[in-house]
């Protein structure tokens, strides 16, 4: 009897915090493609300005002109991202089919990132908006 | 006529006498068969009295973790499960990067028994800033003797929650878009003194995927052994089934191969060979790329040291 008694408490309060923890944030059942409509990803006429956000805050946080684990690999300024794509190994790094996976440390880059990325190097890699 | 009583006299007492000695005999050779009844009554007595009491099987499993997921077995009682685990880059990356050795994301975490069969837990792991949590409630115990029962059947819920700043800043994510959860049922069962297998249920869900296509709930059925070698060391091995559907078709299942030592006095050391870098159950099963036949190979370790935060009485 006080073994169940002790079941019924801890079931309750499993079931109690489950309970709390789906009316705070609830399980939802999103993707990003829904979620940012139209907006989400807009491939044309991509700049190296635009790009800044995944090159100069991510990747060169670790492959920058002081330091880095690859010595062809810097990307923190437009020349130097440009030379460093060139040698063909941050394309299959960050589509995660080559030796490597980038960016280290953290999830893969999402599907529009990459195609933003590979639509600029089709562009023949801009600095600068041609608009 | 004199003589008749006479003969008479010693008729009955030849009588008498041959009948003793058949009653001897008779008792003699009952004999073996009296005690053999008297060692049965004992036996009758002993079964009413000494039925094999109900014995619980304890450690199934080493410790909490197999390799990159976790077993059967939680924290015991006022018992602090300290673990630190590393995970390395690809073996094929060479002398250059020994072997992976450069480039690691690591976890801390911690188990804590509030009885013994229910434990919480809280880990950080540096892999997307994750931290997570879980509670694991032992349900039933594997035991022998008198309503024994064949399995080990432990119930675990996590959650993770991934701190990493967002890479595109202009998008605004809901708070929801940070958070995974896993529920799983281990169902163990320590088959002799050697070796132990587990069976893992697992359904894993994301609030918010990639691509509409991706799937928010993966389910996956882990398989989990141990076989002990000898008294320090034993071997393990881990696979997480991906159940068809768009994550089975795009990313692969997780197998990890790796031993097991045990220095004694609640410390654990595993070390293991893996296709898959993550230590949660977010990022091993559902975001799993690597391939052991393309040479995505990991080596990685886990050490788990328990620290009893309350004498035991």
């Amino acid at each position: 009897m006080k073994n169940f008694a002790r079941l019924a408490v801890y079931f309750s309060i499993i079931t109690g915090s489950a309970l709390l923890v789906s009316l705070v944030d609830g399980c939802t059942f999103q993707n990003e493609e829904d979620y940012f409509g139209e907006t989400y990803c807009d491939t044309i006429d991509v700049s190296y300005e635009d790009l800044t956000y995944i090159f100069t805050d991510i990747c060169a946080t670790c492959h920058n002109s002081i330091i880095t684990p690859r010595p062809d690999i810097v990307m923190d300024s437009y020349e130097n991202v440009k030379a460093s794509i060139n040698t063909g190994l941050v394309l299959p790094a960050i589509n995660h089919s080559g030796d490597y996976k980038m960016p280290q440390g953290r999830d893969k880059l999402s599907t529009c990132d990459i195609s933003k990325i590979e639509a600029w190097v089709n562009a023949g890699m801009p600095e600068i908006s041609e608009n | 006529m004199q003589a008749c009583p006479k003969y008479q006299k010693t008729n009955v007492s030849v009588k008498t006498l041959s009948m003793k000695i058949i009653n001897l005999f008779i008792l003699i050779g009952m004999f073996p068969f009296i005690s053999n009844s008297q060692d049965l009554m004992n036996l009758l007595d002993s079964m009413e009295t000494n039925v094999p009491k109900k014995e619980f099987i304890s450690g199934t499993f080493k410790s909490p973790r197999l390799i990159n997921g976790y077993t059967c077995e939680n924290a015991g009682k006022h018992d602090l499960v300290f673990s630190i685990s590393h995970r390395f880059n690809p073996v094929k990356g060479g002398v250059y990067d020994l072997f992976g050795l450069d480039e690691s994301t690591m976890r801390l975490g911690f188990e804590y028994g509030l009885t013994d069969r229910f434990s919480i837990a809280l880990g950080r792991s540096n892999f997307n800033k994750l931290y997570d949590g879980y509670i694991k409630w032992k349900l039933i115990s594997q035991s022998s003797g008198e309503h024994s029962f064949p399995l080990t059947i432990t119930w675990m819920e996590g959650m993770a929650v991934k701190t990493v700043k967002y890479v595109d800043p202009s998008l605004e994510y809901p708070l929801t878009a940070r958070f995974y959860y896993v529920h799983e049922l281990f169902i163990a069962r320590k088959f002799n003194s050697r070796f132990s297998a587990q069976l893992v249920p697992t359904v894993v869900h994301r609030n918010m995927v990639d691509e509409k296509a991706d799937q928010n709930v993966v389910p996956a059925l882990g398989l989990g052994g141990n076989f002990i070698i000898n008294k320090w060391l034993s071997v393990n091995g881990e696979y997480y089934y991906l159940l068809p559907g768009h994550t089975a078709d795009n990313h692969t299942n997780s197998l990890s191969v790796g031993v097991e030592l045990d220095s004694g006095g609640g410390h654990v050391f595993q070390i293991m060979l893996s296709n898959s870098n993550g230590m949660t159950e977010k990022a091993f099963i559902p975001e799993n790329n690597g391939n052991w036949t393309h040479g995505d190979i990991q080596l990685g370790f886990n050490i788990i040291r328990v620290f009893h935060t309350k004498k035991k009485k």
